[in-house]
């Protein structure tokens, strides 16, 4: 009788242990922010930049 | 029945197994690339507000005193808002601008600063793309850490003077100088005419490369490149 008292216990651990695993997985996860299409972000353009020519003040 | 127990034991370490199989069979996060947002004022000036309720902080013309077009770096994107660096004192200033004032475009590029080996890396994403030797600020003038971006590109009347044969200006300023040959006391990642100090505390708080160097960058970089400098 005892033995069987120990196999029950053990099946509802396992049951409750492999519940709890589903209940992790099925967490939703927060959406991260998304960013736009790719195909939809530009991206700048070193060559598209003019260089001033002026003499510049900056602090050397 | 000692043979049940123990088969219900293996029964049950083979299911929790299982369960832990399942959880690690979740596909990875896809690794994100490394890219920055600028921002490009559409119109003659922008209000910068102080939040995101409307609390006006300041107006910024475009273009800006070198005459480029007013840019900044994005450090959070909210949709309607974003938050951006700004090009003032004191240096790391940010503000609130509404994302229908500007135009946003992305980078991967991005430059650090290393004050303490003298050394510049630019990468693109993760990857290192070119890296170089610096000069940087003497000890009474130094060269602040922080988080900075290219404000203008400047090609120098003089190729053969101070600033060699470019000049990226930066969003940040001296902390000493509060103005310098006339200007502000804005920084700038430059060329020079003595690339001997290169490798050396000699500058008043601007970023020495070689002209190389910097004609490397003013082929490969935007305006609104961020820069890192650390110290």
């Amino acid at each position: 009788m005892k033995i069987k008292l120990a196999l029950v216990a053990a099946l509802a651990m396992t049951a409750g242990v492999v519940a709890l695993s589903g209940s992790a997985l099925a967490e939703p996860k927060t959406p991260s922010p998304s960013p736009a299409p790719a195909d939809q972000r530009p991206t700048v353009s070193p060559s598209a930049k003019q260089p001033v020519v002026i003499d510049p003040a900056y602090t050397g | 029945m000692r043979i049940n127990l123990l088969g219900a034991v293996a029964v049950a370490v083979l299911l929790t197994g299982c369960a832990a199989e399942a959880r690690s069979a979740v596909p990875p996060e896809p690794a994100r690339a490394v890219t920055s947002k600028i921002a490009t004022v559409k119109g003659p000036r922008i209000t910068v507000y102080r939040s995101k309720d409307g609390q006006r902080q300041r107006t910024i013309t475009s273009p800006n005193d070198y005459g480029a077009t007013r840019v900044f770096l994005v450090d959070r994107d909210e949709g309607e808002w974003l938050r951006v660096l700004l090009p003032v004192r004191p240096n790391g200033s940010t503000g609130w601008v509404k994302a229908a004032d500007v135009t946003l475009a992305e980078t991967a590029h991005r430059v650090e600063i290393d004050g303490r080996a003298f050394r510049f890396t630019v990468y693109d994403g993760d990857r290192t793309i070119k890296t170089g030797k610096v000069a940087t600020g003497e000890a009474g003038t130094p060269t602040p850490p922080g988080r900075y971006f290219f404000t203008e590109l400047v090609r120098p009347a003089d190729p053969a003077g101070a600033y060699g044969a470019y000049a990226f200006g930066l969003s940040g300023y001296s902390p000493v100088l509060k103005s310098f040959a006339g200007g502000p006391g804005q920084l700038a990642i430059h060329g020079t005419n003595k690339p001997s100090a290169i490798g050396t505390r000699a500058s008043h708080g601007c970023v020495r490369v070689s002209n190389a160097d910097i004609t490397w960058m003013a082929k490969n970089l935007a305006i609104g490149t961020p820069v890192v400098v650390k110290g």
